[in-house]
């Protein structure tokens, strides 16, 4: 439940933060602060060797979950009394195996 | 012999214990190995918990920078608990609800009056989608009341039975902007909502990823932590957001400016098939798509740019050209004998201002637009030829863009009961043909790009499960050598430089293009004084790396291409060359003078 609300919490940022930087209010923010667009002739162009200008710098590319949805009950809940049983009492545990011991 | 008995009976008694309890064992494992063992397990958790099928959050779509262009956010559905609200605080209940949602209070009291059980139901929705900001002042008001001091014999006001539980709503950042690319998805409807028109729509099933049931037990001991569905696939367009939104304005303007009916400005990707800006009009903002009808009366399409179809004019001459070119019955230092008249099918073409050039070069014939010199042209690359060409560039078809709704004008062919000889000549120019802007753009596209053409496509990527999957570009073919592209783009260059196309110049930029003004047919034929104004350009020259396609709807400053479309194809261009990093010539050429694209004419 609890990482459902999260991720709601996110997906909600997330698009509050895409409104508030929208093309439309950094425009009105553009305007307000008197910016005007670039006039490509005044443009001073410098080599930068290893430059590389195409770089997302977005919100996209969010890792989605990875595991698939699993039964959500405890597995005590699913057993039955026969499992329980089975597993519990009549199931023999494990010898522990030599082990060779490891003189430093 | 009492004890004997009383022995006997302990035994019998314990025997019976005994076989009872043996009973009891054999019938659980019995119980637990039958058939329908597993049925009864499964009917039995009817009663433990309830399944529900769970919608996926729906999948985000991201501009070509990674911007949010289609997200989802918060929002309440707000209703009533009909079992826990208290006696005598309904009035409470419906005033705070008509207050703050503004909800008729009559109303809101008579649901707040109901008796659960008995046929009545025991919750009752109020609104499904209520801003955070009304759950704030819901929040605000039940501390309110909390902290409220009473006097004697006042009676706590308390809001319990009103509840509200968050869920997803579809939300576009950007309004208006790419919505024709975008399309909508229906929100309202939280349970069979689906994407309507453009990527939502094309993308539909990605976009909303796999509903599942999920069991929730009633008992809050019994769950574990909630794992989480899977959200359906992100989406990552073609489309630049800051190219979008410039040539949508640059639209806007020149449709107040032109008094044109509608338009498009249509930025391609020759190298690709990538779609960098599509604007159109008029244009829905998705937030609100319950005004679709009253923007798009029928038969209006929702993106003109693939589902609207009309005769290009003079555009369409930069394809003869090619055809001719490639077939090789014409070069570029032909001579063609323009004396202003063409006879074809008993039918007299003339020039567009009715003149006569003389001996003019093919250069000449673009530069000057003649309609004379392209029939010509179309009959000398005869029929079989041109309309083979026309097919191989994709007219008689869609061209298959991952956009919903796409059409395309049924090609007329020699043979068919509606073909003549005179729309071989007329087809040449552009009249009697009918196109789609994506049309001419992907075909413009092979004469940028060295012949190939590319499938036009406005998704980059899909991002299924933290993976990305590039979409890779598809080659729609190879209508011409890339000779031919070379030398129609050099043509086409040279024609741009006249000063007779001023107005489609750009500074510091070498572009080819092509100005159209197409006539509109009626049912009488070309009586509509009105036109289709249009301009098709692409570059820089010598290694293009834009296609922009401008139409301009019947518009009234001026009926002509050149007047109309060629200025808004030079603005476009002059920021576009910001926003995308192209220097001028002067700085991009300066270290490969080898690169003139003037050099394929020579």
């Amino acid at each position: 439940m609890q990482a459902t609300t999260l991720n709601l919490e996110i997906n909600n940022l997330r698009t509050r933060l895409a409104q508030v930087s929208s093309s439309h209010a950094l425009n009105e923010r553009i305007s307000d602060l008197n910016m005007r667009i670039l006039d490509p002739h005044t443009t001073i162009y410098l080599e930068v060797p290893g430059y590389s200008p195409d770089i997302r710098k977005g919100s996209g590319n969010q890792p989605a979950p990875e595991t698939a949805p699993k039964a959500k009950l405890l597995p005590e809940y699913t057993s039955s009394l026969w499992d329980w049983l089975r597993e519990k009492i009549w199931t023999v545990s494990p010898q522990p195996s030599n082990t060779n011991e490891v003189t430093p | 012999m009492n004890a004997q008995n009383g022995h006997g009976r302990i035994l019998t008694i314990c025997i019976l214990a005994t076989l009872i309890a043996v009973a009891i064992c054999v019938q659980f494992i019995r119980i637990q190995n039958m058939d329908v063992a597993q049925q009864i397990l499964d009917d039995s958790k009817a009663y433990q918990g309830v399944t529900r099928l769970v919608y996926p959050n729906r999948g985000n779509i991201y501009d070509a920078k990674g911007r949010l262009l289609a997200g989802n956010e918060t929002t309440y559905e707000v209703g009533l608990d009909l079992n826990a609200i208290l006696n005598g605080q309904e009035e409470t209940i419906a005033s705070a609800v008509s207050e703050i949602l503004g909800m008729d209070y009559d109303k809101v009291l008579a649901y707040a009056m109901i008796e659960p059980g008995n046929g009545n139901p025991f919750y009752i929705q109020l609104d499904g989608f209520v801003s955070p900001d009304k759950i704030l002042e819901f929040e605000a008001l039940i501390e309110e009341y909390k902290n409220m001091e009473l006097g004697r014999n006042q009676v706590r006001p308390r809001l319990n039975g009103l509840m509200w539980t968050a869920h997803n709503k579809r939300s576009y950042p950007e309004g208006t902007t790419g919505s024709n690319i975008l399309g909508f998805y229906k929100y309202l409807d939280r349970t069979q909502g689906m994407g309507y028109f453009g990527v939502e729509e094309t993308y539909n099933t990605l976009l909303a990823g796999t509903p599942q049931m999920v069991y929730t037990a009633f008992d809050p001991q019994k769950l574990s932590m909630l794992d989480e569905i899977p959200a359906g696939a992100d989406i990552e367009l073609t489309f630049n957001r800051e190219i979008q939104a410039m040539a949508e304005q640059e639209l806007d303007e020149a449709i107040e400016w032109s008094g044109a009916k509608g338009g498009t400005i249509l930025i391609y990707n020759p190298k690709n098939g990538e779609i960098i800006a599509m604007a159109n009009t008029p244009r829905l903002d998705p937030n609100e798509y319950w005004n679709y009808g009253e923007l798009f009366p029928n038969p209006e399409p929702f993106n003109p740019t693939i589902s609207k179809t009309y005769e290009p004019g003079s555009v369409f001459k930069a394809i003869t050209v090619a055809i001719a070119l490639d077939t090789g019955v014409i070069e570029m230092d032909t001579i063609y004998s323009d004396d202003g008249a063409y006879e074809i099918g008993g039918v007299e073409i003339r020039n567009w201002d009715y003149g006569a050039y003389g001996d003019v070069d093919m250069t000449d014939c673009m530069r000057h637009s003649l309609n004379t010199c392209l029939a010509w042209m179309a009959e000398e690359i005869g029929p079989d030829n041109f309309y083979r060409y026309l097919k191989a560039f994709g007219f008689d078809r869609n061209t298959g863009i991952d956009l919903g709704g796409e059409t395309h004008w049924p090609l007329k062919l020699p043979g068919d009961s509606n073909w003549y000889e005179i729309d071989l000549a007329t087809n040449a120019f552009g009249q009697g043909i009918s196109v789609t802007p994506i049309q001419m753009a992907m075909t413009v596209g092979a004469l940028a790009n060295e012949g190939k053409m590319y499938v036009p496509h406005v998704v980059k990527a899909v991002i299924i499960d933290g993976k990305r999957y590039e979409v890779e570009p598809v080659l729609a073919g190879t209508p011409v050598s890339a000779e031919t592209a070379r030398q129609v783009t050099a043509m086409l260059t040279e024609t741009l430089m006249d000063e007779s196309y001023e107005n489609a110049y750009i500074d510091g930029y070498t572009f080819a293009g092509k100005t159209g003004t197409g006539q509109i047919p009626t049912e009488y034929g070309y009586t509509n004084p009105l036109t289709n104004a249009s301009f098709v350009g692409w570059g820089p020259s010598e290694d293009p790396q834009v296609v922009i396609y401008v139409w301009m709807q019947e518009p009234t400053r001026d009926i002509w291409g050149s007047q109309i479309a060629a200025p808004i194809f030079s603005k476009v261009v002059e920021k576009l060359v910001v926003l995308m990093d192209i220097p001028p010539d002067s700085i991009r050429l300066l270290n490969q003078p080898d690169r003139q694209v003037m050099e394929a004419g020579e």
